[in-house]
């Protein structure tokens, strides 16, 4: 009768467990195949461990672990205490205004901010009674107001190609000097077609 | 040749009044009673104990020196600031050591936030997204062991799933026992058994030296042999 051999699962269930499952001891004392695989299989598993152990190990070096060490050190020294106000310009420490001084400075100046609106409406009323009924200011507007229907019946008026003509003209006139060889050496379509 | 594998049955059981868990909780009772300088001071004890350890799990975990190394800051002054909030009843290690991960997945999370925007402005399109500061650094593993041996291993656990790699490195580096680990992730004892038991079988199938698997199974077993 052929013996029967350990899978593979549970060779690595073997190996991640210590002591032996007693049903797989006997097996694997009499069994020089299966305790052969249970054994390549720990060492690969020896050789992963060691080298995920070395690839951390270099990368932390003792001096690095001293140096985290003291920083976690140092930032625990400055946990629950105060920040540190640096004065500034050099040399003008000003000491921070209480909060009560700060909050009746407020209301000061909220009332005389107040006071002061109240009495410029004031003065500003009297003024303006004081001032004749047809005086420059309205004159000025009424001259406006003149002006407006004016310039809307002469825009109205202009035909589209009076005013696209127009726009050329003052698009000419102020155009600048320098670019008119460029536009000149411009091809036109329009010059194509006709 | 003697195994290396981790001892996880005999290890589900373990004494919680380990040295770093009187530490703490001593720590803890110089915090409350109001002396905090002499908490600092005993502190930096428990700092040197656990640094090692905690180093080399951030380190595999994040793949990424730097960021390993501000993990591992964050996660001790989370340890001093919160230790009012640690219960003696559990090893100090477990309490620990889910700190430090849920501190390593949040860098995680940032770093491929960073990547997100950073990838599409390199002018290197097939440049891989993980660094491997650790393949370039001599170490005396690399002396004792081949080059391709060792780029062999590297490159079969960087594969590995984060889950596995994570429990894998706790199991192995960090020797914590399943129940451990589950109180650490906050996953279930099975669930980290299944994780493990992958991660090995992963690492077995890309690890496997084909002269050895020659000899001993060609195929995994002989096909007229029949496996229990």
């Amino acid at each position: 009768m052929k013996r029967a051999h350990l899978s593979d699962d549970r060779l690595i269930e073997i190996c991640l467990a210590d002591p032996l499952a007693p049903l797989d001891e006997p097996h694997l004392r009499n069994c020089e195949r299966c305790e052969r695989r249970r054994l390549v299989l720990a060492s690969t598993l020896g050789d992963v461990t060691a080298r995920v152990i070395s690839e951390a190990d270099a990368a932390f070096p003792a001096e690095r672990l001293g140096r985290q060490h003291a920083r976690i050190m140092q930032q625990l020294a400055h946990l629950g205490r105060p920040a540190r106000v640096i004065a500034f310009p050099a040399g003008r420490t000003q000491e921070p205004a209480r909060p009560s001084v700060r909050h009746a400075r407020r209301w000061f100046a909220a009332t005389g901010a107040v006071a002061v609106a109240f009495l410029v409406g004031i003065f500003t009323e009297h003024l303006a009674h004081q001032l004749p009924a047809g005086g420059v200011p309205q004159t000025r507007m009424a001259s406006r107001a003149a002006d407006t229907p004016v310039t809307r019946t002469v825009v109205a008026s202009m035909s589209d190609d009076e005013l696209l003509g127009q726009i050329e003209l003052a698009v000419g006139r102020t155009g600048p000097a320098a670019l008119r060889p460029l536009d000149a050496l411009t091809p036109r379509a329009w010059d194509d077609v006709h | 040749m003697s195994s290396t594998a981790p001892k996880t049955a005999a290890r589900v059981h373990p004494l919680p009044t380990s040295r770093d868990s009187e530490l703490a909780a001593s720590i803890k009772a110089l915090v409350l009673a109001g002396e905090r300088d002499a908490a600092r001071e005993r502190f930096a004890d428990l700092v040197s104990r656990q640094q090692r350890r905690a180093v080399r799990i951030a380190y595999n975990y994040l793949r990424d020196a730097h960021d390993a190394d501000e993990a591992v800051q964050d996660a001790f002054l989370k340890v001093f600031t919160h230790i009012t909030s640690y219960r003696e009843e559990y090893p100090f290690e477990v309490w620990f050591t889910r700190i430090l991960v849920n501190g390593c997945l949040d860098l995680r999370k940032a770093r491929t936030r960073r990547l997100r925007w950073a990838l599409p402005m390199s002018s290197q399109p097939n440049a891989p997204s993980m660094p491997e500061p650790a393949a370039q650094q001599p170490s005396p593993e690399d002396r004792l062991m081949s080059s391709e041996r060792a780029r062999q291993i590297t490159s079969a656990v960087e594969q590995l799933p984060d889950r596995q790699r994570l429990v894998f490195t706790l199991c192995h580096i960090s020797e914590h026992t399943t129940s451990e680990i589950s109180q650490a992730l906050g996953l279930s004892e099975a669930t980290v058994r299944v994780h493990l038991f992958r991660a090995v079988r992963k690492l077995r199938k890309l690890l496997e030296r084909p002269r050895e698997s020659a000899r001993t199974h060609p195929r995994g077993l002989d096909p007229e042999t029949p496996t229990v």
